[in-house]
């Protein structure tokens, strides 16, 4: 019976149906269905499906944000829950597009798949310089400062934001993520960031290991 | 052959002296004329003086308008800066789908930005007669529409509230329309129509929510009598079947979409231009990188191809890279 309802969720999920996929979550909690497989085997699972399409070509930017929605929707009744059953992971990003740079796409997508994993995402935005970087990360106690950007000129600000970290001496208590598509491993390593990952879906997953470790 | 007589003869697939060569250059043309961007954006003459030194220097045989996308977005009313030698920044006017409802349509006489545009048109035709094809400039209506509320946020509001959001898109078109008679009248022979997020939302909200817009834009630029081109950047590949129909003389192919496959698609309807990677080739490469995939281009695009690297040239482009475009496509002649 959980399968049927679980696989319900998923389906709606992959059509952005915010809505049926709240009601569906409210009505497998109230069926006592497991917090954890709900958020598992319904919402993620569903995510995964349309992340490997989008992948594929199958579907395009419009599909995933919608189904990115309904997910952070479903996820929304769970948090409460998975907070209480100790499952959830908790942490704090602050994430933006950094300075000079106006591309968003990718930036809100990896905000709603890292909300959907539970984290709490500050979003700074677009155009963000380095000091706003430090700022918030100080301010809010941030595990993870996570940046995006979209040209090959404006990459190399994610230098410029670890260089603030470390004077204001805080790059030894953050993570630092970046991504975009012309970002890449080894530009990661070539600046010391911690993390590169190519899409939203192993950025939000990232994120959580992070804030677990 | 006058630059303009070659894009002339290369859109009706007559011989040409050489193919021409329709790089876009905008922050490399600043950069290249001692300017910063800030009054590359601002000042029409500053504007024109680069492209013209720039086309000079590196063989391009298009004059052209474009500095960034926000010079509608600012007419509507958005708050816009220009930081020193950078893009200009540019506030979203519209905040929540409720806002839409202020925008109106504008006319180019009442405008600052655009009108700044007529006014580098107007100067390039003093300055150089019938030597080069001008090319004016306008926003699609969906990637202006984006311009004023934010992508992600144009996306949901295609989900949530499409009536609302069609009328934001009328407003873009009107003032789009508005926005072309004015540029052919001041000299422009060409004008560009640039809707970068056709390439993002796939093809089935393409051809309901974009196409019949970018039609009635194509339309009018042919009843002033100029020549229509259109900018998508990105991969436009699942776009091409409905492409066909769009209205567009010139249409530009990004890097991500196989030359020889777009031209198959477009053949009888329209000139393809492109498309090698303006980073990995042009910035990144060597001037063998460029004059192969100048040549490879070549092979590729028919008759009627012109040649680019598939979106702007980067500011940083070593010179000699660029100008292997030009002495790639003269030696093939
Ligand atoms: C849409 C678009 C625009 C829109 C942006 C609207 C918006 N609100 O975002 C507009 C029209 C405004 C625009 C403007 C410009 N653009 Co543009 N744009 C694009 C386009 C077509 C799509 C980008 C996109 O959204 N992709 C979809 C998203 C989902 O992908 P993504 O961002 O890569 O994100 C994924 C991953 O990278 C990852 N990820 C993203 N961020 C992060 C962060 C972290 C921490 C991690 C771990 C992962 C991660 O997860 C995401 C999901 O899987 C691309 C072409 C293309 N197809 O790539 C050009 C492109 C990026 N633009 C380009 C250019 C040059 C410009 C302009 C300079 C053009 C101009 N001269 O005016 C301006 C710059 C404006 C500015 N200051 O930023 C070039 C960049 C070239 C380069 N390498 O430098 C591109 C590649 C086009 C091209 N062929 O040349 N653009």
């Amino acid at each position: 019976m959980s399968e049927k309802i679980l696989q319900e969720i998923s389906e709606q999920l992959q059509k952005g149906k915010a809505k049926a996929v709240k009601e569906l979550v409210e009505k497998a909690v109230a069926d006592g269905v497991n917090v954890k497989s709900i958020l598992d085997d319904g919402l993620l699972s569903g995510m995964g499906i349309i992340g490997a399409k989008f992948k594929n070509n199958e579907v395009f930017v419009p599909e995933v944000l919608v189904a990115a929605r309904a997910m952070n929707m479903g996820a929304s009744v769970l948090k409460p829950l998975l907070a209480e059953a100790g499952v959830e992971a908790s942490g704090k990003v602050c994430l933006g597009t950094v300075k000079g740079d106006l591309h968003d796409i990718g930036k809100n997508l990896v905000k709603m798949m890292m909300e959907g994993k539970g984290l709490e995402v500050i979003d700074l935005g677009t155009d963000v310089p380095p000091e706003k970087f430090i700022e918030s990360a100080k301010e809010n106690d941030c595990q993870i400062i996570a940046m995006s950007a979209l040209l090959t000129t404006t990459m190399a600000a994610m230098q410029d934001v670890i260089e603030a970290a470390k004077t204001a001496g805080i790059r030894d208590d953050v993570k630092i993520m970046i991504g975009g598509a012309p970002v890449t491993q080894a530009y990661c390593e070539q600046i010391n960031a911690d993390c590169y990952t190519p899409d939203a879906a192993s950025a939000a997953e990232a994120a959580a290991a992070f804030c677990k470790a | 052959m006058t630059s303009k007589e070659r894009v002339l003869a290369r859109l009706h697939g007559k011989p040409v002296d050489r193919i021409p060569n329709f790089n876009i250059l905008m922050a490399f043309a600043a950069k290249y004329a001692g300017h910063p961007m800030d009054k590359f954006c601002s000042d029409y003459r500053v504007l024109v003086e680069s492209n013209i030194k720039s086309a000079e220097a590196f063989g391009i045989d298009i004059m052209s308008t474009m500095s960034d996308a926000y010079r509608e977005t600012a007419d509507f009313g958005a708050k816009i800066k220009f930081p020193h030698d950078s893009l200009p920044v540019c506030e979203h006017l519209i905040k929540t789908p409720g806002d839409i409802k202020n925008i109106k349509p504008f006319k180019i006489e009442d405008s600052t930005r655009m009108l700044d545009r007529v006014k580098a048109i107007e100067l390039y035709k003093r300055e150089l007669g019938d030597e080069y094809p001008i090319m004016g400039w306008i926003e699609g209506s969906a990637a202006e529409s984006c311009d004023l509320m934010g992508l992600t946020e144009f996306i949901f509001a295609y989900y949530d509230e499409p009536e609302l959001l069609k009328e934001l898109m009328d407003v873009c078109l009107e003032t789009a329309i508005n926005c072309i008679k004015p540029q052919v009248d001041a000299g422009a022979d060409i004008i560009g129509v640039g809707d970068a997020v056709a390439s993002v939302i796939g093809p089935e909200i393409y051809q309901e929510f974009l196409l019949p817009y970018e039609r009635k834009i194509f339309a009018e630029i042919k009843r002033c009598g100029a020549i229509g081109r259109l900018h998508i950047c990105g991969n436009i590949a699942p776009l091409l079947e409905d492409l066909k129909t769009v209205g567009a003389d010139i249409i530009d192919i990004d890097w991500m979409v196989g030359f020889a496959e777009a031209r198959k698609a477009l053949e009888n309807h329209a000139s393809v231009c492109g498309n090698f990677d303006p980073v990995t080739v042009v910035m990144d490469g060597t001037t063998q990188t460029v004059a192969d995939a100048v040549n490879k281009c070549i092979d590729d695009g028919g008759s009627k191809c012109f040649i680019m690297a598939g979106c702007e040239i980067p500011k940083n482009t070593p010179r000699e890279n660029l100008l292997a475009v030009h002495t790639a496509l003269v030696s093939r002649g």
